[in-house]
């Protein structure tokens, strides 16, 4: 016979105006185990880590914690019985120190009753000692970078001593080291006898932590099994509800003929000397360690990062790109990893966000010809299959996978010559994943050229026609073909030679 | 992948009214204003009370529509207040009975203020100074620039305004009172700026998410430019009008104008955050001022429990948008 339950979730259902987001969902979470929670966009893990959390009231069903009934009726609710949650978005203060924001409202005090700054900067050096990181405590949270900052997050609900630890898309910055760190983390919360209830995209991280898998799709809960009883393949299944045979397109070659992107000798503050060329009809993978320029190099190519030196030719012209404006007049696109801060004006509908870089071709006489403007937008959203119950529909409102591909909805309208993608699919299930993977390879097979950076190797190596590795703002080392293997890249990238 | 059916008309008619909902609870609240004062004093709905409800107000909407602009992109312009001194001031120095010196008067007013948001613009977008700081130190320069002209040069401005010019603002054409126009066309013109051109929707978006539109290509700092100069201009104007209604140089007579145009905007629905509101709320919130000053003065309360009062209802009115906000 089964223990009591840590936590049980009986027929929960919560609904939205326009959308069922639960549908009778129940299953149990032991105490000591790590549970995943799988699911595409929109099926609902979001809805259930805020219910959990005391954001939301679910509209029927109930909640039991250890047997007893339990009402969540704010965060404060919640944080009492010891669940913490750990969000995609970080809830962090910037302009604080590492060791206030771990401990912020739970200050160490003197007998004076002042705060006891030295405890305070040693019970978190001790609690990051312990997931084996040198951050820090006396760091400011803003000059982390977003994997530090997830570290944090990490220490700050391990601060308060978790009965239940929620973490949603916790690996999404980290660097397989980082990663195994946290691991080891979750592998000594389970020891203790707290409960993880883990939320991933990556099926494999999945496989390597979980005790159990919950999976739910459209709001449903579609089974919770053992993780030894399942396989990557019959959890992909459940979760799309079909057969995924192959992810990636067949890999593209060059068409030849002028470049579309010639970079010579770009320098700045985190870029040296980087030499490259991009054709028509290729995907450019740059791949490294994180903090390593890749993205810079991106953001540089987008007018984002200042140049310092070096040349930047599009079509055989030399340009300047000194405003993201100078990019787009050349047919660059960009689409940057932080969705929620560069890529949409969340509290505007879809239509108003997939318009905004293209409203002069809606414009007549200077005035937005709306007809024009909702067929386009209404169009594209369809094309791109966005799912959303009308373009009105504000941005924040849509899930992960939805809001990229309204970003990626705006650039298209005005079919860019190159692409640059940064982390493309970053929090987004193994569905879109698929659709964003097929939408890339189109492009470029239609005559773009595609430059992409991104730490999921697997994805880089499966897209990408030539891989470029940069370490330390440097081209370590180019590689294609049958060279391109996550062993070359990764030794590319930490520069040891095998 | 199944795509939701695109737009049904309900899910359309449902977004018109979400769109509209701000506006028409500060609507709302204006009627039940209007009936209030209507039922607490038999003057109130007299056309000569209209009248001059009209013409005192006009001043107002015109620099709450600059501060529209200003606070959509979650800027503030502390600035307008002084410029209507200031205008004020030099105008009298300059506006006789002829017709050319309207003309200059006109100029001189639009250039002044234009000037300031300027400045005020080029502050925040080169040196990167917050829009507070920078108009709270133009606020400052601005006025004492006016008490200055005002004390030096005495004989030069001192006097009153042409009477002829006084007109041209406050006279009728036909039965319709000139400020009334005052207010309807400026209104019009900036509904349709905003509504209806490119220039409207990047200051939505740039109040909405800074970072995102300037990666959407969008010259977000030359989008700030231009809001303060258009926050200056207007105020050129409401000094241009207020010169013509008291047909005199007051260089103290903005001074309250800053603090009442972020009332009524903020009273109007427009977020301090920026991306949020509306030209329609703003001339709500306009009105309301304007109308609550106007009962409370026709029974007679006296001043220092208007401001009180007037307080009071801005708290309640950020209070409904705060929690329509969270709902929405």
């Amino acid at each position: 016979m089964m223990p009591t339950p840590l936590l049980s979730i009986e027929n929960i259902s919560k609904s939205f105006p326009g959308v069922r987001a639960l549908m009778d969902v129940s299953f149990a979470v032991q105490a000591g185990e790590v549970h995943a929670l799988v699911g595409e966009n929109g099926a609902g893990k979001s809805t259930l880590m805020k219910i959990l959390a005391g954001v939301y009231q679910p509209d029927s069903g109930g909640l039991h914690w250890q047997g007893q009934s339990i009402q969540l009726r704010s965060p404060a609710d919640s944080q009492r019985l010891g669940i913490s949650i750990i969000y995609q978005e970080f809830n962090l203060l910037p302009d604080l120190t590492v060791a206030e924001n771990v401990l912020l409202n739970r200050e160490p005090r003197t007998r004076l009753g002042l705060v006891d700054w030295r405890a305070l900067n040693e019970r978190t050096r001790q609690l990051l000692h312990d997931l084996e990181t040198d951050i820090d405590p006396q760091a400011l949270v803003q000059d982390l970078s977003v994997a530090q900052q997830q570290i944090v997050e990490i220490v700050k609900a391990l601060a308060i001593d978790a009965r239940l630890l929620i973490m949603d898309e916790p690996t999404a910055a980290l660097n397989p080291t980082e990663v195994g760190h946290l691991f080891g983390v979750i592998e000594r919360l389970k020891a203790r006898g707290s409960a993880v209830i883990f939320i991933s995209h990556r099926l494999d991280e999945v496989f390597t932590i979980s005790d159990t898998v919950t999976v739910l799709k459209d709001g449903q809960h579609i089974s919770t099994s053992p993780a030894a009883d399942l396989t990557r393949e019959e959890v992909v299944r459940r979760m799309v509800g079909r057969q995924l045979q192959d992810i990636f397109p067949p890999r593209l070659q060059a068409q030849g003929g002028t470049p579309l992107l010639e970079v010579h000798g770009l320098s700045n503050d985190r870029l040296r000397d980087i030499n490259l060329q991009l054709q028509a009809g290729e995907i450019l993978g740059l791949a490294g360690l994180e903090g390593h320029g890749q993205r810079e190099l991106a953001r540089a190519l987008f007018g984002i990062e200042p140049i310092h030196r070096g040349t930047v030719q599009i079509d055989g012209q030399r340009v300047y790109l000194r405003h993201p404006e100078d990019a787009m007049r050349q047919g660059v696109a960009f689409l940057s990893d932080d969705r929620k801060m560069e890529g949409l004006a969340l509290t505007l509908g879809v239509r108003e966000n997939v318009a905004l870089p293209n409203l002069n071709r809606f414009s007549r006489f200077m005035m937005v010809q709306h007809e024009d403007e909702r067929a386009v937008c209404g169009q594209i959203v369809e094309t791109m299959a966005v799912k959303t119950p009308g373009i009105e529909q504000p941005v924040r409102l849509l899930s992960g996978g939805n809001q990229q591909k309204t970003v990626l909805s705006k650039w298209l309208i005005s079919q860019p010559r190159i692409l640059i993608f940064v982390e493309p699919t970053r929090g987004i299930d193994v569905g879109a994943k698929v659709e964003i993977y097929r939408l890339i390879h189109q492009l470029a097979h239609d005559g773009a050229g595609v430059l992409m950076v991104s730490s999921d190797l697997l994805e880089l190596l499966g897209l990408s026609s030539r891989v470029l590795v940069l370490r330390e703002g440097a081209i370590a080392a180019e590689l294609a073909g049958a060279a391109a293997t996550e062993e070359s890249v990764m030794l590319a990238a930490t520069g040891v030679h095998g | 992948m199944t795509s939701m059916p695109l737009t049904t008309p309900t899910a359309s008619r449902t977004r018109w009214l979400k769109n509209w909902r701000d506006v028409l609870l500060i609507w709302t609240i204006l009627l039940v204003l209007v009936i209030v004062a209507s039922l607490a004093s038999d003057r109130f709905l007299t056309p000569f009370n209209l009248e001059r409800v009209t013409a005192q107000l006009a001043a107002l909407a015109l620099v709450a529509i600059g501060q529209t602009f200003v606070l959509l992109t979650a800027g503030i312009d502390l600035s307008v207040g002084s410029v209507v001194s200031l205008v004020g001031t030099l105008l009298v120095g300059i506006i006789t009975d002829s017709p050319e010196s309207w003309v200059l008067g006109t100029a001189v007013a639009v250039g002044v203020g234009a000037l300031v948001g300027l400045v005020n613009g080029l502050a925040v977008t080169r040196l990167k100074v917050s829009p507070f700081m920078v108009t709270l130190a133009t606020l400052s320069i601005v006025q004492g620039i006016a008490l200055f002209v005002f004390e030096r040069f005495k004989d030069v401005f001192e006097g009153s305004i042409s009477r002829n010019f006084g007109e041209v603002f406050t006279g009728n054409l036909g039965p319709i009172p000139i400020p009334l126009f005052v207010i309807i066309i400026p209104v019009g013109i900036a509904a349709l700026v905003l509504r209806q051109t490119p220039f409207g929707r990047h200051i939505y978006a740039l109040g909405s998410n800074e970072n995102a539109t300037r990666l959407s290509g969008m010259a977000t700092d030359r989008v700030k430019l231009q809001v303060y100069v258009i926050s200056g201009l207007m105020a050129g104007l409401a000094g241009l009008y207020t010169s013509a209604r008291t047909l005199s140089g007051n260089p103290l007579i903005g001074e309250n104008l800053a603090f009442e145009s972020i009332t009524a905007v903020v009273l109007g629905g427009v977020s301090l955050m920026g991306g949020r509101g509306s030209i329609l709320g703003t001339l709500a919130g306009v009105l309301i001022i304007g109308i609550l000053s106007n009962m409370l003065n026709l029974l007679r309360v006296p001043s220092d429990y208007q401001y009180v009062l007037r307080g009071a209802l801005l708290v309640l009115a950020v209070m409904l948008y705060a929690r329509r906000g969270r709902s929405a």
